[in-house]
């Protein structure tokens, strides 16, 4: 005979949830049971649950590590920007969009041209000869405009009859002596210079005026 | 969550859909036994480290299976009786062969032969019923019905004098030798 059918559980044994339930049957079968007895106590022993000053730092060690049977989800890897509020990024993209616009963005696109048949011209000037100077300029200036690299200078009468142009990759062009000695003391010329291969083809200053004074005796 | 009962948790539990709401209950449930499973399973296995792997496999355990409590009893029972499954299951795993005892200084015959010349197991479980004291009942159950080994059950009954659980072994031989071995006795 093995000794477990003596110390053993046995088919009368009923499952501890019954023992636990109490009753006369219970407690008939508990008196001639040690197993059943033994089962019971240890149940007591496991809901009491009272370490004793020795365990407790243990039983508070092992507690500490016990966490939930739940499976947790996936989480990402903590990204080095962490840290950073969540609104930062998405203000950084934007700023980064509208800089990538402004970038490539067609010039016409920030103030094209009037309906008016007005031309843009920005800060595209025509500089000197300006208002009255004392003898014919031999020079003209004017200032540059982004990504133009032709410019057409055209100098008119008052009337406005063009009566020379020239063109030039400079943003100065010296004046030929024939057309010097057309502007004689006394006589107000216009002048104006387009550029070329402008994204709209009308970028051109504003007509400018001078003035030859006139010579004393 | 505290003014809830167990089974109140459970109920709500089952009623919520899959979600933080039901992870919240469950862990609310089930940290309600974390020390009490901490103090289990050190007792069954001695070592701090062995027993909270062995409390975290019964969390799971009993998370797995939670279906299968059906609300007949408290639900502090059904998780006794996981633990103690897993547990009592867990150390027989380690344990190759029951304590042979051999070492005992005593001419008592060793429980298996003593088995062997009782007339039944009934009448047998009678005679230990009547003869052994309670804690000699609990370890020779515990040692040769559930196959623990003799250091758990000096930890899981606190026995606290110095051999330990294997006084009792020695001292329930003694009682049921007289018995049985004595020729006197007729169960």
């Amino acid at each position: 005979m093995n000794p477990k059918e003596v110390f053993g559980k046995n088919p009368e044994c009923p499952p501890v949830e019954v023992l636990a339930m109490g009753g006369g049957a219970v407690e008939r079968h508990l008196a001639a049971c040690a197993y059943c007895r033994n089962e019971l106590a240890l149940m007591n022993v496991f809901e009491a649950a009272e370490a004793s000053a020795e365990e407790s730092p243990s039983v508070a060690w092992i507690a500490d590590r016990l966490h939930s049977p739940i499976p947790a989800p996936p989480t990402p890897r903590r990204r080095a920007w962490a840290w950073m509020p969540r609104w930062i990024p998405v203000v950084f993209a934007a700023c980064l969009l509208v800089a990538v616009y402004v970038a490539v963005r067609p010039h016409t696109a920030v103030a094209p041209p009037p309906a008016g048949g007005d031309v843009w011209r920005g800060s595209f000037r025509a500089i000197s000869p300006a208002g009255d100077v004392a003898a014919a300029p031999r020079e003209f200036t004017w200032s540059a405009m982004p990504q133009i690299r032709t410019y057409r200078v055209a100098l008119m009468e008052v009337d406005p009859h063009e009566i020379w142009s020239a063109r030039t990759n400079e943003t100065h062009i010296a004046v030929p002596p024939d057309v010097l000695a057309q502007m004689t003391p006394g006589r107000t010329f216009l002048w104006q210079v387009s550029a070329e291969g402008a994204p709209d083809g009308l970028a051109e200053t504003s007509l400018q005026e001078f003035h030859i004074a006139t010579k004393l005796p | 969550m505290a003014e809830f009962t167990d089974e109140q948790l459970i109920g709500q539990y089952r009623s919520c859909a899959p979600g933080p709401r039901a992870d919240l209950l469950v862990n609310e449930l089930f940290e309600r036994y974390h020390s009490r499973l901490a103090l289990w399973c050190l007792r069954i296995s001695g070592d701090r480290e062995a027993a909270a792997d062995l409390a975290q496999d019964v969390l799971l355990k009993a998370f797995r299976n939670l279906d299968s409590f059906r609300g007949d009893a408290k639900f502090s029972t059904w998780l006794y009786t996981v633990t103690r499954n897993h547990c009592f299951s867990a150390v027989k795993g380690r344990t190759a062969a029951l304590e042979p005892l051999t070492d005992v200084a005593d001419a008592a015959p060793d429980p298996h032969e003593m088995v062997e010349r009782a007339d039944s197991a009934a009448a047998m479980r009678e005679l230990v019923n009547r003869t052994l004291t309670e804690t000699e009942n609990r370890v020779m159950t515990l040692h040769y019905g559930e196959e623990l080994p003799l250091e758990a059950i000096t930890r899981l009954l606190r026995l606290e004098n110095a051999s330990g659980a294997k006084a009792y072994i020695v001292s329930a031989k003694r009682k049921l030798a007289r018995y049985i071995g004595g020729g006197s006795k007729r169960i």
